[in-house]
């Protein structure tokens, strides 16, 4: 399922209390999370999202996964303008953020079962799904525990596993490894690999760029809003480690 | 996707299994109203005079408690309605968990209506559990159940209506507090924000207590919250009318609708939600 991003804008009201009338406190102002931003993945390739914290890359995913909309620009999924059809991005993407969390009073049995039957996921279907998902996370130990009662580790787990309860063509992930350790970070990357080779579109915004070297066939380095350059890891690398070049590009 | 019937009944099930898992919310909005309630008026009957339990023991108490319990029951329940609507909108931005129902493909007025019902239910319980409260203290002060004569509604039908009109203001007032509760960032401002409310629903549930001039004045029934009130006046006193509570119960179901609309409008709104 390609994607395609068409000279994307996203502002949103400035709300630094400097820059704010005095008598009105507002601010007229706005701040360009996004701007102008194209660019296109293939089916069955990873894009990596790096850049700096504020560059823009919570808000393109937002986008891509229908959470928000551009102020200008278009973002189309399978052929479909996902603006125009805004729950078709929510059915095909599999979205991750940080800023999502999962109610702590639950298990991580009971989420999986609700977000699925949300999803209209079939009840034998979901039972597979479960057992492979919860499996490969090493997640049917903590099955029966609540989220409250859970370490930051298996939260972020059990985030990845409902996030993925309908098996979405599209898996859009921001920070996938965050609080995450070595094995299980792993585990992540050999998930989101196997998933690759299934055929899925895959775009993460991460700040490790082992994580995006080993899982990414291209890379979109973000800054300030604007795509700085969006390339083939070795087209970026140009014989430097993935680091350095980053860093070179941002300078 | 889940179908609409669906989806309603997945986020109501959840969400009335989270008022059981999260054992403090249950006590809260459920238990500590009415236990509260009984502990205060229990309390006061230590300090009253046999003349004063003496007055309460009589029969009259019990009519005169017909005009009082309608009124106590409307605002319990919306008090019921705060400590539930504003967890579960305001609290849920707050702790990020919203977004993760806002991602799904379901339809925000799904979303909305499945809320709105399930802490209906919860509004109800709570407003029961305070008026239970009342009574259990009355009982106890006057050593029996005379406050309970009088009351007019002890028959099939007044049950049937009584639970009519209850379930239609709960869904009513739970649709406004919600509405408050989504424009508000935290649980806490939600609740600060519908003080004025509680205010006026007080105001509006005395006011309708009173006698209105002679005739039957069918548009009353058509204010919500006074129509509620009035009706179950007249069903507690012996005397409803079924055209009051089928105007009152329309009424309060197109009001819900309303807000219904206004709830999923603002779920889909990325400057209050995201």
């Amino acid at each position: 399922m390609g994607i395609k991003v068409e000279e994307v804008i996203k502002t949103y009201p400035c709300r630094k209390s400097a820059c704010m009338d005095t008598q009105t406190k507002q601010c007229s102002r706005k701040l360009t999370a996004v701007d102008n931003v194209s660019f296109e993945v293939y089916k069955g390739e990873a894009l990596g999202l790096l850049g700096a914290n504020g560059a823009g890359k919570t808000t393109m995913l937002r986008m891509l996964a229908g959470i928000v909309s551009p102020d200008r620009g278009k973002i189309i999924i399978n052929g479909k303008n996902i603006y125009e059809n805004r729950g078709y991005a929510r059915t095909v993407a599999g979205f991750l953020t940080n800023e999502m969390k999962l109610e702590d009073c639950f298990t991580p049995e009971y989420l999986f079962d609700f977000f699925s039957d949300l999803y209209g996921v079939d009840r034998s279907v979901r039972e597979e799904r479960k057992d492979r998902l919860f499996a490969a996370f090493g997640l049917w130990n903590e099955s029966g525990r609540k989220i409250s009662h859970m370490s930051t580790g298996m939260k972020q787990k059990t985030s990845i596993v409902i996030s993925l309860v309908h098996d979405p063509p599209v898996i859009i992930f921001d920070e996938p490894t965050n609080g995450l350790d070595i094995m299980t970070s792993r585990s992540v990357e050999d998930y989101l690999l196997e998933q690759k080779k299934a055929g899925k579109t895959l775009i993460l915004s991460t700040h490790i760029f082992s994580l995006a070297e080993k899982v990414c066939d291209r890379i979109g380095i973000m800054r300030s809003g604007r795509m700085v350059t969006i390339d083939a890891i070795e087209g970026i690398k140009r014989g430097r480690t993935l680091e350095e070049s980053f860093f070179e590009l941002l300078r | 996707m889940a179908g609409k019937a669906s989806a309603v009944r997945v986020i109501f099930n959840k969400e009335i299994k989270k008022v059981f898992q999260d054992r403090r919310m249950l006590v809260l909005t459920v238990f500590m109203p009415g236990t509260l309630l009984f502990a205060i008026y229990s309390a006061l009957g230590l300090i009253m005079s046999d003349d004063m339990i003496s007055e309460l023991s009589s029969t009259e108490t019990g009519t005169v408690m017909s005009a009082v319990i309608p009124v106590f029951l409307m605002i319990f329940l919306f008090m019921g309605c705060i400590g539930a609507a504003s967890e579960t909108i305001a609290g849920e931005k707050e702790r990020g968990t919203m977004t993760s129902l806002l991602k799904t493909p379901v339809k925000r007025s799904h979303i909305a209506l499945g809320k709105i019902l399930a802490m209906s239910v919860v509004a109800a319980a709570s407003g029961i559990s305070s008026l239970a409260g009342l009574f259990g203290a009355l009982m106890v002060i006057t050593g029996g159940m005379t406050v309970l004569t009088g009351i007019q509604i002890m028959t099939f039908t007044g049950v049937i209506a009584v639970i009519t009109i209850v379930s239609a203001a709960a869904v009513m007032l739970v649709g406004t507090v919600t509405l408050v509760s989504a424009a508000s960032r935290t649980a806490k401002e939600a609740q600060v924000f519908t003080m004025p409310l509680v205010l006026a629903v007080t105001m509006v549930c005395i006011l309708a207590a009173m006698p209105v001039p002679e005739g039957d004045k069918i548009w009353i029934y058509m204010i919500p919250v006074v129509n509620n009130t009035k009706c179950l006046l007249e069903i507690f006193s012996g005397v409803s009318d079924l055209t009051h509570i089928f105007v009152t119960a329309a009424v309060s179901i197109a009001v819900t609708g309303l807000e219904v609309m206004g709830l999923s409008h603002m779920f889909g709104n990325e400057k209050i939600m995201v």
